[in-house]
Order: structure tokens, then C-alpha cells, then sequence
């Protein structure tokens, strides 16, 4: 969601959204593992919930983090190149090569090992036809779904956030109409930042910290974000939705060395039948 | 009528996209309050890059602009349009992706207050408009989208409002209907700069014409004289030789 929103309005295809998901990931890791620890963050569990506190204060600095390393990003990068009269291929190449500085800052500080918010078995509970589900993935669900709704209220509801559609519609009549695009792309590359730590986060709980996850999941990101049709947030969850159901599913029939490839036989499929994406609007 | 002061004034106006490479070459150019002045020339003249100067969007400029006589050279768009400018440019002149009502909101973002009132009063003007604030505007008519660009471009009581070939896109029988459309907005106070390539219909209305040819002034007059001038009759109005324009015809209502 956070990188269709940066797409949308800011016309950046963000390679390095994955990896400022894997900053996020770390940042909350830093805070739950021993060295936060020393500082009296860690610890406790919230009922059947596999993590604590810690992790919240760990969530709440990481959205903090990333979303001022995307301002910084943006300020030192890309409103230099877009004053310059940058192309979308000379963004692209240039948030490549920030993901890669990224994921290098990552594996030096942690290393290439996988790590756990919290160590130790965490049960499933067993659901409705003998699907196991863990009380971490309900929390994840909720936490998704409340992200969504909150970026719709934002989109739909506040002025700011109209100004954002705006501006993701047609910059130069936003100008026109005395809006102040350059904060709008602050605001933009903060929410964006916001939601990647977030979703960073999650990822981590759900499987484990490691300084690639965020890179690996690049991908299929951006697949969910061309199946939702670009710059479309509820497209994007849903595209999201049916990429990871696609894949897992898929393994029943296909080699689980395979699974990478399903999204983009996905995406293929959807644009030759619907070249906008599935809920993309004809102009 | 003297000792006016324009409420726009351009100096020996220069500019382009690209440093270098000027599109509008000295240009002398006022506007009064109470004027409708109206710029005409063939395509590629620079009219629509004239505008876009003259409301800050252009990547550079040389020379001075003075906008109710202070001076806003260098000035960007948003600081323009916020000191009362009203800018309708020729083409993406909406927000297609968004509703009618959320195109006024945006045309309203600097306002303080007073923000639903002013849609209401706008939204008034234009009553194919009022009927249905919520469509998106993709799905309105070419004659409507104009509409609401205008609409837009009001949201912020401009005293100067200007527009870039408002009839361009319209049908012959809408096309009065928005000229004289512009003719009440103008009775409400606003001085209006256009351009048109539809130049004997918008001469009509007009005070005064601007011909404009290779990014330079050729030739400036009152609306009557352009009518009746027969070189702009032949390079613009499309007469033949000797087919004068009547005054009766030109006349306003
Ligand atoms: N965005 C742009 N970038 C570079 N050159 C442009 C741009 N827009 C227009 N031009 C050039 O500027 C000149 C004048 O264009 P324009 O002002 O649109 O003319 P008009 O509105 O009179 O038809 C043309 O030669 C056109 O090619
Ligand atoms: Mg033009």
C-alpha cells in the first residue's frame, strides 16, 4: 500500500520500499532484542500474543525511523533529480541502487542471520476446517486491515490527503490550484515510510528477521500493486491478498521452488486481459 | 477612464521550458480590472506559453511581471494564485480521478474559511454542475469538464482570471454559452486574459485583442478594430479578401 501510494503520487517506482520494510523490521528488532533491552524496553506478553510492549515501542520507532530516512531520501535524492528533469527510468535506478545500500547497511550491523522478536514455539490454534492459525496472524490481519481503513480515511477524508490524490492526479493543476507540492511529496514519503516499517514489522512477526525479507518480497510487491491497478490502495490490499493466497495455494500443484514465479504469471495473465490492472479506471 | 493602473503588467518579457531556447521574445502586455483582453495567433505562436509565464509555471523568464503593481517577477504558481490569480490551462484543466466537489475542494485548498460556502456559490454559477457534485469528472462532457475547470479557477475570488482556449474543445452552440458564461464572471469584478482560437466569437466579447505571432506582439487593438482590421480578418478570422466584419454582428447582445 505504501508503495502504490508513493507511486501514485509521486510517479517513483520505489525499489527500495522492500528494503526500508527490512530497516523497519530491524529497527523494532533493535528495540526487542538485547541491546533495546538495556534500555528497558523489552519484554512481557500481551495474552496469547507472542510479543509485548517492546514490540509496540519497537513498531512506533521504526515507522518513526524510516519515515525520516524516506524524507532525508527524498530531499538528497529525489527532488534533485526531479528538479533536474529526471526521467521515471533515472528514479528507478537511483532508488535501486539506495536498496542495495540499504540491505548492505542491514547485513553489516546484524549480519546475514535470521532472527526472532521473540524466541521460542508459538502455538497455532486451530480454526474452522482443521487450518491452523496462530494468534500473531489475527493481530497482523487486524493491523492490516486498520492500516487500510486509516489510509482511506486520510485519502478520502482530509484535506491533506486530497491533496496528495491531487497531486498523484495531475501536479502541474495542483501547482495551479496554490497547492504546495514539494510538502505534499514530504507527506507522501513519510506516510510511505510509515507503512513500509509497518509492514515491515509485521513481516518479521509473521516470519523471521533476516536482512533480505524485505528485499525477497519486492517482487510480489510490486505484482500486487500492478494487479490492484497502480496508485490504487484498496487494489493494492487486494492484489496483496491474492498473490500471497496464489502462491501458497500453488504449492499443492507445482514444485515450492516455483512459488516465485506465480506472481508474475499472475501479472501477465492480468494485463493482457486487463492492461489498467483489475480495478485500474480508464482515463 | 485615465490614470488607470493595470491590474497586470508585463516588461520586456522573455521565457521558454528550456534555458536557452525562448519561446516568447519581449513581450509588452497590460491588463485592466475591467477589461476582457483576448490573445490570438496560429498554434505554436507561444500563447499558451505566455500564460503559463504569466502565472509562474514557466521553468524560466526574463523580464518583469507586476501584478497589482507590485512587482511578482520570479514568483511560483502557488504564491500567484494565492495573491488572486485564476489559471485555466488548455488542456488537463481537471482532476479527472476525482469528484466535482473535490475539484472546487482543491481549487479552494489555500482558503481559510468560508470553504463550503464559496462551493455553494460556485456551484451555483454553474448549475449542470450543482446537479450532481459527486460525479467524477472523467465522466462529465467536454462543455462541463470546461465548466468546472472555470469553477475551480474561482474558488479563490480571483480579481484576474486567465484561461487557455476555454471554447477549444466545444461544439459551436456551447461555445457562446461559455463565452458569455465568462462575460458574467467578468461583470462580477474579475479582469479577464484569454487565449482563443475561436477568435471572431471571442473577439466579440472582448475589449481588446492581442495578435501573437512567433512568440512576439504583432499587433494589439480593441476588440473592434481586430474585427474590422482585414489582415487579422485574413490571417485569423478566416474572411476572404474584401468580406468585412459588421459591427452590427460584432455587437454584444
Ligand atoms: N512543455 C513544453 N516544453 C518544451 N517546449 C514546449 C512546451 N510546450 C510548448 N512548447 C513549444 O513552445 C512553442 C509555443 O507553444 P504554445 O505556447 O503551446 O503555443 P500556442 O499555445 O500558441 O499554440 C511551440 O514551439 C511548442 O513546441
Ligand atoms: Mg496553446
Amino acid at each position: 500500500m505504501g508503495l502504490t501510494l508513493v507511486y501514485g503520487v509521486l510517479g517513483v517506482g520505489d525499489f527500495a520500499h522492500g528494503d526500508k520494510m527490512g530497516w523497519g523490521m530491524f529497527l523494532a528488532f533493535f528495540v526487542v532484542s538485547s541491546e533495546g533491552a538495556n534500555l528497558g524496553f523489552a519484554g512481557g506478553q500481551f495474552g496469547s500474543l507472542s510479543f509485548g510492549w517492546g514490540l509496540v515501542v519497537g513498531v512506533l520507532v521504526a515507522m518513526l525511523g524510516v519515515a525520516a530516512l524516506s524524507l532525508v531520501l527524498e530531499r538528497l535524492v529525489f527532488r534533485r533529480l526531479r528538479d533536474a528533469g529526471g526521467t521515471f527510468f533515472v528514479f528507478a535506478i537511483a532508488s535501486l541502487g539506495i536498496s542495495i545500500g540499504m540491505r548492505a547497511v542491514i547485513q553489516l550491523i546484524w549480519g546475514p542471520s535470521n532472527f526472532r522478536y521473540t524466541p521460542g514455539i508459538h502455538p497455532a490454534t486451530e480454526i474452522l476446517g482443521g487450518i491452523k492459525v496462530k494468534p500473531d496472524q489475527f493481530f497482523i490481519v487486524g493491523i492490516t486491515i486498520l492500516a487500510a481503513v486509516l489510509l482511506y480515511w486520510l485519502l478520502y477524508r482530509t484535506r491533506f490527503g486530497k491533496a496528495m490524490r491531487a497531486t498523484a492526479d495531475n501536479p502541474g493543476l495542483a501547482e495551479a490550484s496554490g497547492i504546495d507540492t514539494n510538502r505534499i511529496r514530504y507527506g507522501t514519503w513519510i506516510v510511505g515510510g510509515m507503512l513500509a516499517a509497518l509492514a515491515g514489522v509485521m513481516l518479521g512477526l509473521q516470519a523471521e528477521v533476516r536482512f533480505d525479507a524485505g528485499f525477497r518480497l519486492l517482487l510480489p510487491l510490486f505484482a500486487a500493486v500492478i494487479l490492484g491497478g497502480i496508485g490504487n490502495p484498496w487494489g493494492a490490499l487486494f492484489g496483496g491478498l491474492l498473490v500471497g493466497i496464489a502462491q501458497e495455494v500453488s504449492t499443492q500443484w507445482i514444485n515450492t521452488g516455483l512459488k516465485p514465479g506465480i506472481p508474475f504469471v499472475i501479472v501477465i495473465v492480468v494485463l493482457l486481459l486487463r492492461p489498467r490492472g483489475l480495478f485500474g479506471q480508464a482515463r | 477612464m485615465t490614470n488607470r493602473s493595470p491590474l497586470l503588467r508585463v516588461e520586456q518579457f522573455s521565457g521558454g521550458y528550456v534555458e536557452g531556447i525562448e519561446i516568447i521574445h519581449d513581450v509588452e502586455l497590460d491588463l485592466f480590472g475591467d477589461e476582457i483582453l483576448t490573445i490570438i495567433g496560429p498554434n505554436g505562436a507561444g500563447k499558451s506559453t505566455l500564460l503559463k509565464a504569466i502565472v509562474g509555471a514557466l521553468p524560466f523568464e526574463h523580464g518583469r511581471r507586476y501584478f497589482q503593481g507590485e512587482d511578482v517577477s520570479g514568483w511560483s504558481t502557488p504564491r500567484m494564485i494565492a495573491s488572486g490569480v485564476g489559471y485555466v490551462p488548455q488542456v488537463d484543466n481537471v482532476f479527472t480521478s476525482m469528484s466535482i466537489r473535490e475539484n472546487l475542494e482543491m481549487g479552494g485548498y489555500m482558503r481559510r474559511d468560508g470553504l463550503r460556502e464559496r462551493i455553494g456559490e460556485v456551484l451555483a454559477m454553474f448549475p449542470d454542475l450543482e446537479q450532481r457534485p459527486g460525479e467524477r469528472a472523467s465522466r462529465l462532457s467536454g462543455g462541463q469538464r470546461q465548466m468546472l475547470a472555470m469553477a475551480r479557477a474561482l474558488m479563490l475570488d480571483p480579481v484576474m482570471l486567465c484561461l487557455d482556449e476555454p471554447t477549444a474543445a466545444l461544439a459551436p452552440a456551447a461555445r457562446g454559452e461559455l463565452l458569455s458564461r465568462i462575460y458574467q464572471i467578468h461583470m462580477t469584478g474579475v479582469g479577464i486574459l484569454m487565449v482563443e482560437q475561436n477568435a471572431t466569437e471571442a473577439l466579440v466579447w472582448s475589449d481588446r485583442g492581442l495578435v501573437m505571432v512567433d512568440g512576439e506582439k504583432a499587433m494589439e487593438g480593441s476588440g473592434r478594430e481586430m474585427l474590422t482590421s482585414p489582415e487579422v480578418g485574413r490571417a485569423f478570422l478566416g474572411q476572404e479578401e474584401g468580406e468585412g466584419f459588421t459591427l452590427e454582428e460584432g455587437s454584444r447582445q
